[in-house]
């Protein structure tokens, strides 16, 4: 008896001896030198729901809406660190097609200087520097963008936002076609900059990718801090609304700084996002 | 990780070798009484005990097979109209309570777990051992005397948990960060009993905190709070005892964090109520338990606890 009691005795204290030989590895420090990958994954919404294309909503303007497509151009990202240093992603790299019919929803970034950064900031469409470099130096991307309808003709450049589909109003009768290409064009840059703060830290490290999760809201474009009616752009045959040029589209540029968040952030993954 | 399970599983054969000696000098030793402990992990996921309480309702020395289903749904997503995935917790438990020497006991639970969903990305389903649970209760005070109207047991104790069970960082995506066999960390807990008795009634009433700690993976599951109260009733027949019982119990969590800062939404809280019968002949006893949430809170409401069930066959030492 007493000997078993000894024993379990000992057996307790060796649990507990396993216990306090916990590993208190530092993970927090950032080897100078090194990098990694970050990856931006938009999820598209509108006005609180997952955007389904095809599907219809009504907006604070009380016209029903059915999207057809959604495409979009996020450039020029820059990731700031808590004390404000700012790393600049490689401009000629910097541009990505969003789409949610092509679905192209990531932007993929490489050897980003390891580090934690807590804010993040982009371009909604292209900026005039660029753009102004000329056809040849963004062939390639120019071309990724036409595939995906986010291209008038290179002397009226690139269609920031592709936003289309139908809609139907008490202002009009029937079901009408709408398209909302949002653009700079020669009177106005209607390029703009965003800069969302992270809900918690994006850890980049050796083979350690933070994913980005971002809510893309759609309504915005035309519900958002200024309302835009399809109905009162209608065409004078009264057939579809077109919105491409204009005051609108600087109405617009307005309405579009609010229309990303950062919803969540993963760390410590180093795979693409799957929800 | 080998070494944890031996050393536990040690731990436990050991124990009960101890007590068939002793059980033969204290014949008296084993007597019915009603108690109810709850332990559970991170809304159920990595659970010893999914709450669903620890010990047997009537034996207090036992040693069994308890099984465990929580039924959760989740939201896949982060919007409005995301849709809801059902998760189903399954544990199939070997738990014991075993006296140690006078005033102290020991209680352990070791889990199997075997856990599935189906989120869009296809059916997932983990299983596998859990993280073993080790406790030690102290009877802090205990009436003495057969004569009294009212006769009072308080218990306090520590426990530790083993990260026996696997923890995987890439089953923690939008969906319930608690899809887990184990929290993967050492946790430690204080916990402690009251129990009143007249007659054939009785009243439990519980609290244990649980504190943990970061695993390998720089995840942290929050600590957390768990208390209940328990009213039952012990119908003694001739061959047959059966306690009927009702109650109420709760699990407050602090936020869990990784790479030491807080996780958003991971927060909560969770009240249920809960019912259960249990009935003992001869050496045999034969609990069947229920609950259901009366109120909750869990992880920003991105999940939701549907209910428990539990079903249990004891050997009473």
């Amino acid at each position: 008896m007493k000997f078993q009691l000894k024993n379990t005795i000992a057996i307790l204290a060796l649990t507990f001896f396993f216990v306090s030989c916990s590993s208190d590895d530092d993970s927090s420090s950032v080897a100078e030198g090194t990098s990694g990958d970050v990856e931006l994954y938009f999820d598209n919404g509108v006005n609180g729901d997952a955007l389904i294309l095809g599907s219809t909503y009504t907006n604070s303007n009380g016209e029903s809406l059915t999207i057809n497509r959604l495409n979009y151009i996020i450039s020029n990202i820059v990731l700031i660190k808590a004390d404000g240093t700012e790393y600049t992603y490689p401009k000629e790299e910097s541009y990505f097609v969003i789409s949610a019919e092509g679905n192209l929803l990531t932007a993929h970034l490489e050897n980003v200087p390891a580090g934690d950064y807590t804010q993040l900031k982009f371009g909604i469409g292209v900026d005039e520097q660029r753009y102004l470099q000329g056809e040849t130096a963004q062939q390639s991307f120019w071309d990724l963008a036409t595939e995906y309808n986010l291209t008038w003709t290179w002397s009226t450049g690139y269609r920031f936002i592709n936003f289309e589909g139908t809609y139907t109003s008490p202002e009009v009768d029937g079901e009408k076609a709408f398209q909302v290409h949002q653009g700079s064009n020669t009177a106005t840059d209607n390029y703009r900059e965003v800069t969302l703060s992270l809900p918690t830290t994006a850890r980049v490290r050796e083979g350690e990718m933070p994913n980005i999760h971002l809510k893309t809201d759609a309504n915005v474009i035309l519900d958002g801090v200024n309302k835009i009616k399809l109905a009162d752009n209608i065409n004078e045959a009264q057939t579809a609304t077109a919105i491409m040029g204009g005051e609108n589209l600087i109405t617009i540029a307005e309405n579009t700084l609010n229309m990303f968040v950062v919803d969540h952030v993963h760390n410590g993954g180093n795979s693409s996002h799957e929800d | 990780m080998k070494k944890y399970i031996i050393g536990v599983l040690l731990l436990v054969t050991q124990c009960f070798y101890a007590e068939t000696v002793r059980d033969t000098l204290y014949p008296n030793f084993r007597q019915y009484a009603y108690e109810f402990e709850d332990f559970c992990d991170a809304c159920g996921c990595s659970a010893s005990g999914g709450s669903m309480g620890f010990s047997s309702m009537l034996d207090q020395n036992f040693v069994g097979l308890r099984y465990m289903y929580q039924s959760y749904s989740s939201r896949e997503g982060i919007f409005n109209n995301s849709p809801w995935i059902d998760e189903n917790f399954n544990t199939m438990q070997v738990w014991a309570r075993i006296p140690m020497f006078r005033n102290f006991q020991v209680t352990a639970l070791v889990p199997y777990h075997f856990n599935n969903r189906a989120p869009s990305t296809g059916k997932q389903t983990i299983d596998g051992i859990g993280d073993i649970t080790v406790l030690g209760m102290y009877t802090v005070y205990q009436t003495k005397t057969d004569t009294v109207n009212y006769k009072h047991t308080l218990q306090a104790g520590v426990g530790v948990k083993a990260p026996t069970g696997e923890y995987n960082g890439s089953n923690n995506g939008s969906v319930n960060p608690s899809f887990q066999l184990g929290t993967g960390s050492w946790d430690y807990m204080l916990a402690a009993e009251y129990i009143l008795k007249k007659g054939n009634y009785g009243f439990n009433t519980m609290l244990n905190y649980t504190f943990k700690t970061e695993n390998n993976q720089n995840y942290q599951f929050g600590n957390q709070f768990n208390y209940g109260g328990t009213l039952f009733y012990m119908i003694k027949g001739q061959k047959m005892i059966t306690v009927p019982q009702v109650g109420v119990a709760g699990e407050v969590y602090a936020s869990n964090r990784q790479y030491g800062e807080d996780v958003p939404d991971t927060k909560g809280d969770i009240f249920f109520a809960k019912a259960g019968v249990e009935a003992g002949m001869g050496k045999f006893s034969l609990g069947v338990n229920a609950m259901v949430p009366m109120n909750q809170n869990l992880t920003g409401g991105k999940v939701e606890a549907n209910y428990r069930l539990a079903v249990n066959i004891n050997y009473s030492l």
